[in-house]
């Protein structure tokens, strides 16, 4: 009897579950991104899909922005190449679940400018028509989508990356994460795309990889964490390699730091031994002895 | 007679293996070769389970939201971040005075630090490199998060709601 009361719950939760309804929110785009090469003073035409792949109505919004971008942060501006793309027709409209909608835009190059690498984008924004709020503390999910437009001009090619700052931290511990970060600034006419690795040799030796793309006037903070394990111990040299350029990477920029790892089964062992010697010092009996004979 | 029958079964497969032969023989035949070429456009998506709710909870204490999930739904990988499009909650019982501010009270769940992250009207990077599905399965790569919301003490009842944003951008292009 119990079992098939088990039974029938079951069933019941399933069922429930089936007819639960999920609701999502979902755009899609194509293509991802935009690249052109373009002389100064010229125009290009592009478009771009847009698709609501949810479930419920979206308003949409598309904003044209240059984009500020690294590894941790992504920011919007209304200067530089959010100045050179014009979005053709309506900005704003709404997307039933399953309909879609093509955009174009026109991106015209100024004909006097000092640098020759460019990211702009067009950023999609999509928030449900929201119809019912019942009870509660209630959270709404919009989706946006970055669609990157690069654009690159003829001129004079100047590729100078310039470290601002740098912090590393001077002591970790096992499994908690360190940052090492780094403050860079394209001082130069064209995109700098990096790449270089964190070398952190002692004990053991870790290598952490580094990637990312700086534009020209843009700062760049470069964060790379790392978080030791059982094994690491001790003074570690961490050298930190950046090599960049606008077609390959051939200048480079390097820091060195040291790092004390303590590791946790040592601060452990210490507390014990620390906690041991008092007791005894103190004369405290353990509450438990444990003898070994020999047969 | 059987050995009949054999011989002429012998030399029907014989000459069947001959007129294949000739069939396939392309030493006086002209070739050319095909190439076939298509592309493949990049799209970029994401999909976000929408709403969520904390449900009707006590003032002063703090509460996880239920999991939802967020589907990369694109055939490239992404780098997601999720900002709010307002500094409070805001009430929309009639009524109600209150708002619950998102400092120190609202956070995420992120795939970058593994920990729940104060949310504000700044992006938040929460996922770094989200893979898009493997070729040909039949479901998109999702990931499971929750947020975290501290009810500040003495918070008058009624509904307080707030958006979510969540951006998705192409994961480290290089040119």
């Amino acid at each position: 009897m119990k079992f098939k009361v088990l039974v029938a719950t079951l069933i019941f939760i399933f069922l429930l579950g089936s007819f639960y309804p999920i609701i999502a929110t979902g755009l899609w785009a194509s293509p991802a991104e935009f690249r052109y090469d373009l002389k100064p003073g010229g125009t290009v035409t592009g478009e771009v899909t847009v698709k609501n792949i949810g479930n419920e109505t979206v308003n949409v919004t598309i904003e044209k922005k240059r984009l500020l971008m690294d590894s941790i942060h992504l920011e919007y501006s209304d200067k530089g190449i959010a100045n050179w793309i014009t979005i053709n027709g309506n900005t704003t409209f709404t997307l039933k679940p399953g309909e879609s909608r093509k955009v174009t835009f026109t991106v015209k190059a100024p004909s006097k400018i000092n640098y020759s690498d460019a990211v702009g984008a067009l950023v999609i924004r999509g928030l449900p028509v929201v119809e019912n709020v019942t009870g509660g503390t209630q959270i709404t999910h919009g989706v946006e989508l970055v669609v990157p437009i690069r654009v690159g001009l003829p001129g004079p090619i100047i590729e100078s990356l310039e470290l601002i700052n740098h912090k590393a931290p001077l002591i970790l511990l096992s499994f908690i994460p360190g940052e090492f970060v780094y403050e860079l600034r394209n001082n130069g006419t064209v995109q700098a795309n990096m790449t270089g690795s964190v070398e952190i040799k002692g004990l053991t030796r870790h290598n952490i990889p580094i990637e990312g793309v700086v534009y020209p006037e843009d700062n760049y903070t470069l964060v790379e964490r790392w978080t030791p394990g059982w094994t690491d111990l001790g003074l570690y040299k961490v050298d930190t390699t950046i090599k960049y350029g606008r077609f390959q990477a051939v200048k480079t920029i390097t820091t060195s730091d040291n790092v004390i790892v303590i590791p946790v089964w040592l601060i452990i062992l210490i507390i014990i031994g620390v906690v041991v010697w008092i007791l005894r010092r103190r004369g405290v009996e353990p509450p438990i002895r444990i003898r070994i004979e020999r047969k | 007679m059987n050995e009949k029958i054999g011989g002429l079964l012998a030399l029907l497969v014989a000459l069947m293996f001959a007129v294949a032969l000739g069939a396939y023989d392309t030493s006086s035949a002209a070739t050319a070769d095909q190439q076939v070429q298509v592309s493949v456009q990049e799209a970029i998506s994401i999909d976000v389970d929408s709403p969520v709710d904390f449900g009707n909870q006590s003032a002063g204490d703090t509460y996880n939201s239920p999991n939802y999930d967020i589907s990369n739904t694109g055939n490239v990988k992404i780098d997601l971040y999720v900002n709010t499009n307002d500094t409070d909650f805001r009430p929309t019982t009639e009524n109600t005075t209150d708002t619950i501010p998102i400092d120190g009270n609202y956070r995420i769940r992120s795939n970058v630090t593994g920990s729940f992250e104060q949310l504000s009207t700044s992006l938040l990077k929460i996922y770094d490199n989200m893979p898009k599905a493997s070729q040909g399965s039949g479901t998109p790569f999702t990931w499971t998060t929750q947020q975290q919301l501290t009810i500040p003490a003495f918070t008058e009842d009624g509904t307080y709601v707030i958006t979510l944003i969540y951006t998705a951008v192409k994961h480290n292009v290089q040119p």
